[in-house]
C-alpha cells in the first residue's frame, strides 16, 4: 500500500516544469508508469501515463521511451510523435551524451526502423561506455533498457549489450559509495537484469534487493529522484 | 542389381535394392525372408519388421522374375523389452502418458528396447537416454499435446557461476534463444535408436502452434525431435508429422542416420522444415520421404553468434535415395550457416513440386567462417520444381535482412562479415516441368562463387509454366521459363547442358570471370 501510495502521489504531482528541464526525472517517472501499466496491468498508471503523454511537448527528448509503452496500446498518434522525436534525435546523435537516448534509438530500430542501424546503436553504446566512468549506475540502466528493447533474433547485438551490462555491473559493484539515486538505479538495473536472465539471479538478486530495500526506506527523501524510484518500485513488483 | 544391408536392430532389417531406381524402384518386387514372401514393395530402401532378435535370416529379392543374390543377416541381441503399458501408460488418446513412457525410458537397460504398442499415447516431451532403443509398433502413435503450459522450457543461454562459460540449451533459427523442449528430446546422449512403423504426431494446427508463428509466446515453438550434442543416433522407419516447427533438428551432434523415415507436414504449415542438421557431422539420410511446408532438408551451422563462437560447420553429410516434395526447397543450405557447410553429397533422389531444388540462402554479415564448399548434387530427377537451382547471396528474410548492406549489388569491402561460396557441382540432373527459371545463381560482387559446375544437366519447362520469383532477394523480378542466370562467379563450367523451351537467352552470365564448356 505504501508503494501504491507513492506511485499515485508521484503521478498526481507530476509537473512538466521540474528543475531538470525534461531530463531524467520526468522521463523516468513515465518509464516507470509505463512498466507498471504494462506488467501489472495497473489501470491507474496507464491512465495517468496516457493523460500525460498527450500533454507533452514532443520536442522533449527521452519522452519517446515512455511513448513506446503507449504505442503498445495501439495509439497511432503516438507513433507519429515517436517518428518526429526520432528525426530530432538523429540530427543530434553525435552530440547526445545522455545514454537514455540510446534506449529510445534501440526501441525505435526494433519497432520501426527495421533494425538496419543496430550496428550504429551498438557503436554508440560502446562510446557511451567509454565515457560513463562516473555514472555507471545510470549507464547500466540505459543498457538494461536497451537489452529489453533489442530483438534477440539479431543475437550478436543482444550479446554485445549483455557484455556491456556485465562490465558496467562490475564497476558498480566496485564503487565504494553510492548516493541514494545511484543505488536506486543500480538496484533497478540489477533486478531487471536478473528477471530478464541477463545475469545470474542466484548471484546478484540479493544485492539488488538489499539496495532496493535501502531506497524504499527513503522514499520520502527530498534527495530521491522520483523517476528512479518509480522505476524501481515498478520493477520490485515483478519480483 | 544387388541386395545390400543398410541397417539392423534386434527386430528389424533395412535393405537396399541397388540399381533399381531413385527412391522408387522401376518395378514392384518381392522380398522373401527365409523363403517366406514378406514384403511386396516399390522402394529402393525397405524395412523388414517383426524379426526375432539374435537370429540369422536369409533375405532375397525377386525382381521381374529374377532372383537377386540373397543377403545373410543376423539381427542384434536383445536383453529385455519394456512395454510402456506395463509402466502405466494407457494408450487411449486421453490420459497423459508422458510419465509412464518416461519411466520406461529411464529404466531401460543396455541392449533392450522400450516398446510402444498399438494405441494413441498422449505426451508432451519425452527425454531420451543413452543406450536406448525406442520402438513404435505398427498402429502406435505418440500424440503430442499442444498446450504450451505442458512443455518444459529450454533457456537459450545459462551462464556458468563464474561467468566464464555458457551452457546453451534452447535454439531458434540459429540463435541461442528460449524454446520449448522437443516432443522427443535428447541432450548429450549416445547410442540411441528410434525405430518402428509407428507415428510421432506433433498435432500442430493453425489453431495452436502455427497460429501467429512469428511471435514468441513464452518461448519459441518446439521441434518434433530435438537432439543436442548427441552421438550415434538412428531414426528408422517411423513417421513424423504435423510438427510445431522444424521436424527433426539435430544440433551439434555426430554420427546420425535417418533411414526410411517419413516426414509429413501440410504444404502450408509454417517453418515446418523436414530435417535441419545444424553444426553436425557425419550425417546420412537414406530412403527418406519428406513432404513439408518449408524446406525438406535445410543444412545449417548457426547464425552469427553461434557460428563465430563455436565455429562448427555441418560437414560430411550424404543424402541418397530420398523423395522430397511440396516444400519451398528440396535441399537448402542456409540461411543460418555462419560456421559453414562442407562436403555434402546429395545423390539418387527425387525432387517433386518444390519451389526450388537446391537452394542456397546466404547474405553479407554471415561472416568469414561461413564457407560453403564441396556441395554436390548427382543423379537427381526433378519434376514440377519451379526453379531447380537457386543460389542467393542476398537473402533478405532475416530480422535485419532488408538493409542496404545486405541488398547492395555493388561490391562492398571484404571484411570479417563476408561469406564465401566455393565449389558447387550439379551432375546428371534431369529437371522437367520447370516454371520460373532453370537456375538463378548469385554470388557477391566482392567475393564471387569460386567454381560452379553444371554437367549433364537437362532442363525443360511445363506446358503451362507459372511465373514466379526465383530468389528471395531485392532485385529478383518475376520470371517464367528463364534460362540459367549466373552472376558474380569466378569459374562457370557448363558441360552437356540442355535447356529446352526457354524464353530468352539460355545462359545469362554477368560478372563471370571464366566460362568453360
Amino acid at each position: 500500500m505504501k508503494l501504491d501510495n507513492f506511485i499515485r502521489e508521484t503521478a498526481e504531482n507530476f509537473r512538466f516544469d521540474v528543475k531538470d528541464g525534461w531530463g531524467n526525472e520526468n522521463s523516468m517517472i513515465m518509464q516507470g508508469l509505463g512498466i507498471l501499466g504494462r506488467n501489472r496491468d495497473n489501470e491507474n498508471a496507464r491512465r495517468v501515463l496516457g493523460n500525460l503523454i498527450t500533454q507533452i511537448p514532443y520536442d522533449k527528448k527521452y519522452v519517446g521511451i515512455a511513448a513506446f509503452y503507449e504505442m503498445e496500446n495501439g495509439e497511432a498518434e503516438v507513433l507519429d510523435r515517436i517518428k518526429i522525436l526520432m528525426s530530432g534525435l538523429k540530427e543530434n546523435l553525435d552530440k547526445e551524451e545522455d545514454e537514455m537516448a540510446l534506449v529510445f534509438y534501440t526501441k525505435y530500430e526494433t519497432r520501426i526502423g527495421g533494425k538496419e542501424h543496430y550496428q550504429d546503436v551498438m557503436n554508440r553504446y560502446r562510446l557511451a561506455d567509454a565515457r560513463a566512468e562516473k555514472n555507471n549506475a545510470y549507464f547500466m540502466t540505459a543498457v538494461i533498457e536497451g537489452l529489453d528493447s533489442i530483438d534477440q533474433a539479431v543475437y550478436e547485438y543482444y550479446d554485445g549489450l549483455k557484455r556491456l551490462f556485465k562490465s558496467s555491473l562490475v564497476k558498480v559493484l566496485e564503487e565504494e559509495e553510492m548516493d541514494i539515486n545511484d543505488k536506486a538505479l543500480a538496484a533497478y538495473a540489477i533486478l531487471k537484469a536478473c528477471r530478464l536472465k541477463v545475469i545470474l539471479a542466484e548471484k546478484y538478486e540479493k544485492i539488488g534487493m538489499t539496495w532496493c530495500e535501502e531506497v524504499m526506506a527513503e522514499l520520502n527523501s527530498k534527495e530521491l529522484n522520483r523517476g528512479a524510484a518509480v522505476m524501481l518500485v515498478a520493477e520490485k513488483f515483478l519480483h | 542389381m544387388e541386395l545390400k544391408l543398410v541397417a539392423k536392430t534386434s527386430g528389424c532389417v533395412v535393405v537396399e535394392l541397388t540399381d533399381a531406381g531413385k527412391y522408387y524402384t522401376e518395378k514392384e518386387y518381392d522380398l522373401y525372408v527365409n523363403d517366406v514372401k514378406t514384403v511386396t514393395g516399390n522402394k529402393v530402401i525397405t524395412s523388414i519388421y517383426d524379426l526375432n532378435p539374435d537370429t540369422e535370416y536369409v533375405i532375397r529379392a525377386e525382381y521381374e522374375g529374377e532372383t537377386v543374390a540373397p543377403l545373410k543377416v543376423k539381427t542384434d541381441y536383445r536383453f529385455v523389452t519394456l512395454n510402456v503399458k506395463d509402466f502405466g501408460a494407457y494408450g487411449d488418446g486421453e490420459h497423459d502418458d508422458t510419465c509412464a513412457i518416461q519411466a520406461a525410458i529411464m529404466a531401460c537397460p543396455k541392449d533392450s528396447r522400450v516398446l510402444v504398442p498399438k494405441g494413441v499415447f498422449k505426451i508432451s516431451s519425452l527425454f531420451l537416454k543413452s543406450d536406448l532403443t525406442l520402438e513404435l509398433s505398427k498402429g502406435a502413435v505418440l500424440s503430442a499435446f499442444t498446450d504450451r503450459a505442458k512443455f518444459p522450457i529450454f533457456p537459450g543461454i545459462i551462464d556458468s557461476y563464474d561467468e566464464k562459460e555458457e551452457y546453451n540449451l534452447g535454439s531458434w533459427e540459429g540463435n541461442p534463444l528460449d524454446m520449448f523442449s522437443g516432443i522427443i528430446t535428447g541432450i548429450n546422449v549416445e547410442n540411441v535408436v528410434i525405430t518402428g512403423e509407428g507415428v510421432i504426431d506433433g498435432c500442430a494446427d493453425f489453431d495452436n502452434w502455427w497460429f501467429e508463428p512469428k511471435i514468441r509466446k513464452i518461448a519459441w515453438r518446439p521441434r518434433l525431435v530435438f537432439i543436442s550434442h548427441c552421438k550415434n543416433v538412428i531414426l528408422q522407419g517411423i513417421t513424423v508429422q504435423n510438427s510445431p516447427s522444424w521436424t527433426l533438428h539435430p544440433y551439434f551432434s555426430e554420427n546420425l542416420k535417418f533411414i526410411d523415415v517419413k516426414i509429413k507436414n501440410p504444404f502450408n504449415s509454417h517453418n515446418t522444415d523436414g530435417l535441419d542438421p545444424e553444426s553436425c557431422k557425419n550425417v546420412e539420410v537414406i530412403g527418406t520421404y519428406i513432404s513439408v511446408g518449408d524446406d525438406c532438408i535445410a543444412i545449417k551451422s548457426g547464425k552469427i553468434y553461434m557460428g563465430k563462437k563455436l565455429k562448427q560447420p555441418t560437414q560430411n553429410m550424404t543424402v541418397r535415395q530420398c523423395c522430397m516434395r511440396d516444400g519451398h526447397g528440396a535441399v537448402t543450405v542456409g540461411s543460418e550457416i555462419a560456421a559453414g557447410v562442407k562436403d555434402v553429397k546429395i545423390m539418387d533422389c527425387l525432387f517433386m513440386n518444390t519451389d526450388r531444388g537446391l537452394r542456397v540462402k546466404t547474405r553479407r554479415g554471415r561472416g568469414e567462417d561461413s564457407v560453403l564448399d564441396n556441395i554436390t548434387f548427382e543423379n537427381i530427377d526433378m519434376d514440377n520444381v519451379m526453379t531447380p537451382f537457386v543460389v542467393n547471396s542476398f537473402y533478405f528474410c532475416d530480422p535485419d535482412g532488408k538493409t542496404e548492406y545486405v541488398s547492395s549489388k555493388e561490391p562492398l569491402p571484404v571484411d570479417d562479415r563476408t561469406p564465401h561460396i566455393k565449389r558447387l557441382t550439379f551432375k546428371n540432373i534431369k529437371a522437367k516441368n520447370c516454371h520460373v527459371a532453370a537456375a538463378y545463381i548469385t554470388g557477391l560482387p566482392e567475393r564471387k562463387i569460386s567454381c560452379l559446375t553444371f554437367e549433364n544437366v537437362d532442363v525443360s519447362y511445363a506446358k503451362e509454366a507459372k511465373s514466379g520469383v526465383a530468389a528471395m532477394m531485392t532485385g529478383c523480378d518475376e520470371s517464367v521459363r528463364a534460362g540459367i542466370l549466373a552472376m558474380n562467379v569466378e569459374k562457370l563450367i557448363l558441360k552437356d547442358v540442355h535447356i529446352e523451351g526457354c524464353e530468352g537467352e539460355e545462359i545469362m552470365a554477368k560478372n563471370v570471370d571464366c566460362i568453360e564448356k
